[in-house]
Formats: structure tokens, sequence, C-alpha cells
């Protein structure tokens, strides 16, 4: 039982990688195992907690209900991808990030890849969320450790932040 | 001295990496390198015979490694898994197989292990083992295993894994003659910890040092260490267990070990391999752990004020179908169902019934939940029994703030006596009643109503037996370089551990908080610990390395005084500073150079060290 291989192209943070892999490999192991990029993390594998989301052409998708093969005409964004370019090796975190370290938005991490990601698409529709667009920006995504105050509380300084850095 | 940071609001250090999508959680553990996955097959049914396997159909599967059953394990790994915490009342306490041997009983236990070159080649291959059941009844909720016309284990009559009783003063009798009584019949469901990672195992054999490497999503890496050892025959030393970060807990893993946590490192060393199991969500809603399930009979009595003159609580706790981790949680149940309040007399007896369903952990407040529920629940029956308000009734059944310490004449989980050290209920209330507006709610409630609008309020009071012993240890290291290297044994779920803890040491040092490195969960480091629940990490750990880091500290004043032949020093700044030696030209808090190499050379350093 050979599986057949396909040749992918993922362009990842804007990088571009070649990839073999059989047609059923999902994206989210294909950017973790075969990428190396284990930042996106895997919550559920159905689509349900929004740990995996990655931007695809800046739209969150939902990395586990995706299959590499289908990635290939995309520009992929993942956690990894967030931080902003300033000389140094590491980068400066991006508003979203620095948001979530200010504001205490996180605790064991997990689930924060999938925040900050959908996070950072949210912000670039609505620039100037409310409390309420807060909440409902991050409705597809599940957090258990934190219930929640400080991730709103994290998009909103995001978008100040985004405002000051504009 | 530096700035205390003790209590100080500080950015976490841990931040940085989860943020950038550097965090390392278990799946994440040698990616890249040369890795083989494991996966399980589960049953299907709640409880049934296992009456054949055929694994013929995935042997010679391209890419396929190991297929075991339990007919493929052998000495302590064919035996039961452990029971971790005994009770004398938990009269017949059973655990599972790592693999089912003849008997499956809750929907998930795992029969059959399969190492293969990905998770999708090993999935295949589980998909094609073919297992012939016989059906059993299953026994599915507490009214079924109360009735126990069917039984979960043959052995268990009744299905009965523990009863026990507690009582201080004459409950019975003092509801009896009390001027009113109630009784209420309480239930609470099932629910499940659910980390956002599930759980997951690394296992790499060195066969050049004879030595294990375990990574595992756990709360505690060295209970997992002595599991291994034990069942695979190795000295604990040459085992050594690494919690990586963790994506929540909550419970679900401080049982140990899970049967993938024996299985793969017993495939890593049969196949000089590294081998990773990573569980998927599915699994662990239908294979990990439940809490919660209890049905609850209280009987009260009380005088016209609602003070709780006698309270008879009987309760049935599901324990699903094995009892790895005793009785804990209805223990917890029994005892801190009292919360703030002392009822004249109290009685509580339960029963812990097995169910074919999933094993219980404590889940994030460990039975207390349960307790608290039925408690306040009284209360509110009482007070609306009484026509009084919610907040006298409590009132009148709080412990008083001079009656501290306060002992209820109960043993709490941990074997020791139930007593509250110190406490101001009153005040407490007084305090929750002005920030939520309680005596204004009235007003409030009819204005909305004429607006067509119906409010509610209710409060609840509870107590917390945190900070739970015995013991955990700490090992504070200064490196010649002045960095200090500081580890503890329990493991980290997100609590910021290396913050806070690197705080403690900074202040105690004087050294700058950046300088002090944190590790956590890893027994290389730290090989004696208990493991992270009940909030006791920063009580139990925390106050470890405040002693490790004093201890440190007195070492280098002693070592230093001696070699630098002056009275009085401290440290400051992550240097030693003299204070008061004019003889050596220095002033109050001048620095003093070269310490470094004058202690290094000094006689008495190996005494200090030793």
């Amino acid at each position: 039982m050979t599986e057949e291989l396909h040749e992918v192209r993922l362009v990842v943070n804007g990088v571009a990688h070649q990839v073999r892999v059989p047609a059923r490999r999902l994206l989210s192991d294909a950017l973790r195992h075969d990428l190396g990029l284990t930042g996106t993390h895997v919550g559920c594998e159905h689509g349900v907690c929004g740990a995996c989301t990655v931007l695809v052409d800046g739209r969150p998708m939902r990395s586990c209900l995706m299959l590499a093969v289908s990635a290939v005409d995309g520009e992929i964004t993942t956690v990894e991808g967030l931080t902003e370019r300033d000389g140094t090796a590491e980068g400066r975190l991006g508003p979203v990030q620095q948001a979530f370290a200010e504001c205490h938005g996180l605790q064991c991490g997990f689930c924060t890849p999938g925040f900050l990601t959908t996070i950072t698409a949210g912000l670039r529709d609505n620039p100037d969320p409310t409390e309420d667009d807060a909440r409902d920006m991050i409705a597809g995504n599940l957090c258990r450790c934190t219930g929640y105050a400080n991730i709103v509380r994290s998009v909103l300084r995001a978008a100040e932040i985004a405002r000051e850095q504009a | 001295m530096t700035t205390k940071l003790f209590g100080e609001k500080i950015q976490r250090v841990e931040d940085q990496r989860f943020l950038r999508g550097n965090g390392r959680y278990v799946d994440d553990v040698l990616v890249g390198h040369d890795v083989l996955h494991a996966a399980v097959l589960r049953s299907p049914h709640a409880h049934a015979r296992i009456v054949d396997i055929d694994v013929s159909a995935v042997l010679d599967l391209e890419g396929v490694h190991v297929v075991w059953t339990h007919d493929d394990l052998t000495g302590a790994m064919a035996e039961p898994l452990p029971l971790l915490i005994p009770h004398p009342q938990l009269t017949h306490g059973r655990t599972q197989y790592a693999l089912a041997r003849d008997e499956v009983n809750y929907v998930g236990e795992a029969i059959a292990f399969v190492v293969a070159d990905d998770r999708y080649v090993a999935e295949d291959a589980i998909g094609r083992i073919r297992v012939d059941y016989e059906f059993l009844p299953p026994v599915v909720g507490l009214e079924a295993a109360r009735v126990a016309e069917h039984l979960v284990h043959a052995d268990v009559p009744g299905n009965v894994a523990a009863r026990m009783e507690q009582e201080n003063g004459d409950a019975r009798a003092a509801i009896a003659s009390a001027p009113h009584s109630l009784s209420l019949d309480l239930t609470i469901e099932r629910s499940a910890s659910m980390p956002m990672e599930g759980r997951g195992t690394v296992a790499r054999w060195d066969p050049d040092t004879g030595r294990l490497t375990v990574w595992t999503s756990t709360q505690t890496s060295t209970g997992v260490r002595a599991a291994v050892a034990a069942k695979l025959g190795l000295d604990l030393a040459q085992v050594d267990v690494i919690t990586p970060d963790v994506g929540g807990g909550f419970g679900v893993k401080i049982n140990h070990p899970w049967p993938e946590e024996l299985l793969v490192p017993l495939a890593a060393r049969s196949l000089g391999r590294v081998v990773k199991f990573t569980e998927d969500r599915r699994e662990h809603f239908i294979s990990s752990a439940h809490e919660r399930g209890q049905v609850h009979h209280v009987e009260v009595g009380y005088d016209d004020d609602g003070r709780v003159l006698g309270l008879d609580v009987q309760f049935w706790h599901d324990n699903g179908a094995y009892t790895p981790y005793g009785l804990i949680v209805p223990i917890i149940t029994s005892t801190q169902l009292l919360g703030p309040y002392k009822p004249g007399s109290y009685r509580v007896v339960f029963e812990s019934l097995y169910t074919n369903t999933v094993m219980v952990t404590p889940y994030r407040g460990a039975g207390r939940p349960q307790g608290c529920y039925v408690m306040e629940r009284t209360m509110d029956a009482i007070a609306a029994a009484l026509g009084k308000d919610r907040t006298e009734v409590r009132s009148v059944n709080f412990i008083q703030p001079d009656e501290f310490p306060y002992d209820h004449g109960l043993v709490f989980q941990d074997g020791r006596e139930l007593e509250y050290d110190s406490g101001d209920y009153p005040a407490s209330l007084d305090k929750i009643k002005a920030l939520i507006g309680w005596d204004e709610f009235p007003a409030y409630q009819a204005e909305m109503a004429a607006q067509g609008r119906r409010v509610g309020i209710g409060l609840a009071c509870y107590v917390e037996g945190t900070g739970v012993g015995p013991y955990e240890g700490a090992h504070v290291h200064i490196e010649t370089t002045g960095k200090v290297k500081v580890a503890t044994g329990l493991t980290t779920q997100g609590q910021g551990h290396a913050t806070v803890f690197a705080q403690l040491v900074a202040d105690v040092l004087g050294v700058p908080f950046e300088d002090v490195e944190v590790v956590t969960g890893d027994t290389r480091r730290m090989p004696y610990a208990v493991g992270t629940f009940a909030s006791r990490a920063a009580v139990m750990s925390g106050s470890a390395i405040h002693l490790a880091a004093t201890r440190a500290k007195e070492k280098v004043l002693k070592i230093a005084a001696d070699a630098l032949e002056a009275r009085l020093l401290v440290l400051g700044d992550g240097r030693l500073a003299r204070v008061a030696d004019r003889e050596l030209g220095g002033g109050p808090g001048r620095l003093v150079e070269g310490v470094a190499q004058r202690v290094r050379e000094h006689r008495q350093r190996a005494e200090v060290d030793g």
C-alpha cells in the first residue's frame, strides 16, 4: 500500500517551500511536521476550537480542515509570521502579540496562535472594534485557561497599538 | 538592594515564546527528526468480553512497526495499572490494563497499540484489526449502578467500590428534634477536563547510555517516571521524564500512567526508534477522564433563624469503570461541602460506584463544586422555607472570625484534620453584598419588572482547601557567571511558574530578574516532586524555592565573608557588597572587586558546599 505523493509548493510567511505529501495530508500536519512550523497548534481536529487557524491570503482558515494539496495557490501566514522585522533575529512582536503580552491574554499558550491569527485578520476588517465586536471576532476560538476577559481586552488594546503605529 | 520583585506586576517570561509560536509542547518534540507515530484501537462498546483479536491484516502493512495486544505484554506491563491512591475504605479498587485483557469496561478502553511511519498509516492499521466481542449489559448512570441488576466487575458486589462515612455529633438525632427540617435531592451530571492540548507522550531510548528519555504532557513528571521505571523494569536513574510546555491539564493529566505513557516508552526501547503518541480530540472525548457525576440526598434540621442543627448528607459518586485515583473526589465533596458553615452536627455517607464509563480524575475543583452546590442549595431552601433573606441564613451559620482555628472534626482528603486556619466570612459576605448591590436589588427588580423584564440574583459561598502537601523541593544553583539556575519538580501548564519563581529568587539573592532561569517538571533537574494540582505550586514549590535560595545566599555570604576576611556582607544588584568593613578600605555599600576569584580559591568552599 504505497500512497501516491504530490509535489506541493506552499508559500508560508513569504517563504516558498516544496513538500511531497499524500493527498490526504492536512495542512496543519504539513505545516507542523513537514515544515517544522510548530507554532500552529491542533486542538480538536474538527474545526471547532480554532487553535489551528492560519491566514490564507489574509483570511482565517482552519488548517485542520484543509488539505495541504489545496493550499498550493495561497499565501499562508502562521503565528510565526506575525512578528515584524526590526533588524533583530527574533523580530518585534506584532500589535496583536504585543497586546496579548500586555493584557495577560494567555496562560498555557496552546490556543494563542489561533487567536492571534484570527484577531489579526479581524482587525484588518474592523480596525476600531467595540467590546461586542471583539467578542464576536473571537467567537470561533476556544480557550480553557483565561475565561476570555483578558483576550477581549487584548483585542481592544491591539487595535490601539495598531492605530498608534499607523 | 534591588527593587523588590515579589508581588510586582511584571510581564511573563513565558509569553515571548508562546506569542511567537516558539512554545514547545509534546507534539512539537523532535519534529523534523526520524519519529514513528502510535495509534490505539479503542473499544466501541461500553461492556464486552473480548473473544478474539485478529491482527493478521496489519502485520504485513508497509510502514507498520508494532502491533500489540495484551498477549504481547509481559511481566509488569501485563499487570493492571497502579492504584495510585489506595484508601482503607476503597475495599474494591480496580484498575485497567495498559491494553485490555479479556474484557472492556468503557467505550474508549485501549485494546491494541500500533506504531507506524506516521499517524495516518497507524490509523489505517488500527482500522484493519478485527475484534470479536461478546456483549455484556452495560451499567450506565448512577441509578443503574445502585440497582446493580448488572455488574461492571463480576467480583464487585453491588458495583460498590467504596463506602465511607464520617460524622461529627449526632446529626440524625439533631434533625429529628429540630424545629424545622427539609430534604433535598440534588444531582450533578458528568463533565470533562478537556484541555486544549490532549494527552501526548514521546520516548527515545539511548542504547549507548542505557537511558530512556520520555517527554509527556503531564501534571506529574516524577510520578510518570516512577511508573515507567517500574513497568519497564528499569532503574529510576535510567529514566528521565521531561514535561515540556503543557496546553492545559485541569486534572486529567494528574492521573498516571496512562496506557500510552507506558506503551510508547516500551515501543521506543523495543524498536530503538523515537516513538510519539498524540491523542486526538475524539480519543480525549471517549477515553480520557470525567468528573462531577454525583447524586445527593440531603436531610437538614434547623431552628427559626435558619441555624443548621443537624445536616445528614448521603451521596453516590460515579467513579466510572476503574479507580486509579482512589477516593479523592468524593472525600473532597464530603468534607468541603461544609464550606464556611458550622452545622451543629454533620453526618456524611457516600458510596463510590462503578459504571461502564471512563474513569474519574479530579477536575477543576475536584469534588468541591458538587459539595458547594449541595450546601448552597440547602441554604437557599432553608431561606425559602423560612421566608428569610438568603444572606441572613448564611450569616447565622458562618464560622465566626474569633472561632479560628476551626476544627470540623472530619478527616480531609490528605488524611489530616479538616481544620481551617483563619477567615472572616461575615466581612466577605458584607463585601460581596456591597459589590453586587444585594440590598438594592429588590428595587432594581421592581424597576425591571415594570419594563417587562425578569431579573434574578444568586450567591454562593465556599472554602477551598488548596496548597496541599505533602512536599515539593527546589534546587538553586548560582553559576560562576552569576546566572542563577532554579529547578523544581512540579510541572507547569501555563501558570507562569518561570516568572513567579524567578521573582522570588531574584529578591532573595539580589540578582536581576533576567539572570534567573527556572526549570519545572524535568526529572533530570529535580527528581523529587509530587505534581501540579490544587493550587499548590506557589505554596509548595514557591516555599521550597525560597528556602533553597535563602540557603544559597547564606552559603555565598559565609564563604565570601571568610575569603574576604570581612565581617558583614550583603548581596545586592547581583554582586556582593561589603557593608561595614573599613579595614579593607571599603565604605558602606561599596562593591567588592575580584570576589569570584577569591571565593573560587577559598578552602572553605567545599565544606560549605557539602
